[in-house]
């Protein structure tokens, strides 16, 4: 079992100020410092209903998209050649160590060092990705 | 926490990661010592090249190892926090999921079941007739 150290590619964002917006545009997000100003400003241990444009969004971080997340023509990062290396499976029935995101949506943005958790369905759809895609 | 050596302090496995990738250019933390800490998510764990988990705490499972562990879809992973040749002694980790290759997530499943086992018969030897 390998581990990858995903190269930067693309262009640069500047990095974000306010990690308590609701819409981020053009900034790069690292996604551990996201949840955490959530968490501090008493908002809770899941990330709802922001919206992501033209955004880099930093792991290394595991996300657990539920309840209506989109993805609209998204980057989903360096995969080494498979996009199942961007997969990690739950093995129980509750996930743990995973950024929950709610009804959050991302537009043209691209991750970063990060990986996808989730059910089945939202699994099969990313696999279903291609170096872009729409998974929802 | 960008000394080797990490103990009785309450750190994010994130911001350990944060600190040496700043240092160091590095995206694999290499030969830390955590001891007596508790380690917080959330974050994956992917423990490799000799890291040992010892006498800690893994989290809270709800019942079931096996809602701490993350198995990968692929050869290689993403977005997992890496730790090479680090030990973890006598930590305590708390919203943290493992991941990494079967032997190794084979090898916690049995760990926590066995520990289950000496707890229960801990508490069944205390446990007045």
């Amino acid at each position: 079992m390998g581990q990858s150290q995903p190269p930067q590619s693309g262009p640069q964002r500047p990095v974000v100020r306010d990690l308590n917006a609701k819409a981020f545009q053009g900034v790069t997000i690292p996604l551990f410092l996201l949840l955490r100003a959530n968490i501090e400003a008493g908002r809770g241990l899941i990330i709802e209903d922001c919206t992501f444009r033209d955004c880099i969004i930093e792991g290394p971080a595991v996300l657990l998209p539920v309840d209506s997340c989109n993805f609209d023509n998204c980057d989903f990062g360096y995969t080494s050649g498979d996009i199942r290396n961007l997969i990690l499976r739950p093995e129980g029935s509750k996930i743990t160590g995973a950024i929950p995101m709610t009804r959050c949506r991302f537009f043209d943005c691209r991750f970063f060092a990060m990986g996808f958790t989730g059910h089945d369905s939202f699994i099969q759809s990313l696999l279903q990705t291609t170096v872009k895609g729409a998974p929802s | 926490m960008a000394r080797a050596v990490i103990e009785n302090l309450r750190v994010s496995l994130f911001e350990v990661f944060r600190v040496h990738f700043q240092r160091t250019g590095e995206m694999v933390v290499a030969g830390k010592t955590f001891r007596g800490c508790t380690l917080e998510g959330p974050g994956v764990l992917m423990p490799i090249d000799g890291s040992v988990i010892e006498n800690c705490q893994l989290g809270d499972s709800l019942g079931d190892m096996r809602n701490l562990l993350l198995v990968p879809a692929g050869q290689k992973v993403i977005g997992a926090l890496v730790y090479a040749g680090c030990t973890f002694d006598t930590c305590r980790f708390v919203n943290i999921g493992y991941t990494g290759g079967a032997d190794f997530l084979n090898a916690l499943v049995t760990s926590a079941q066995r520990s289950a086992e000496r707890l229960a018969q801990t508490s069944a030897q205390g446990t007045p007739s």
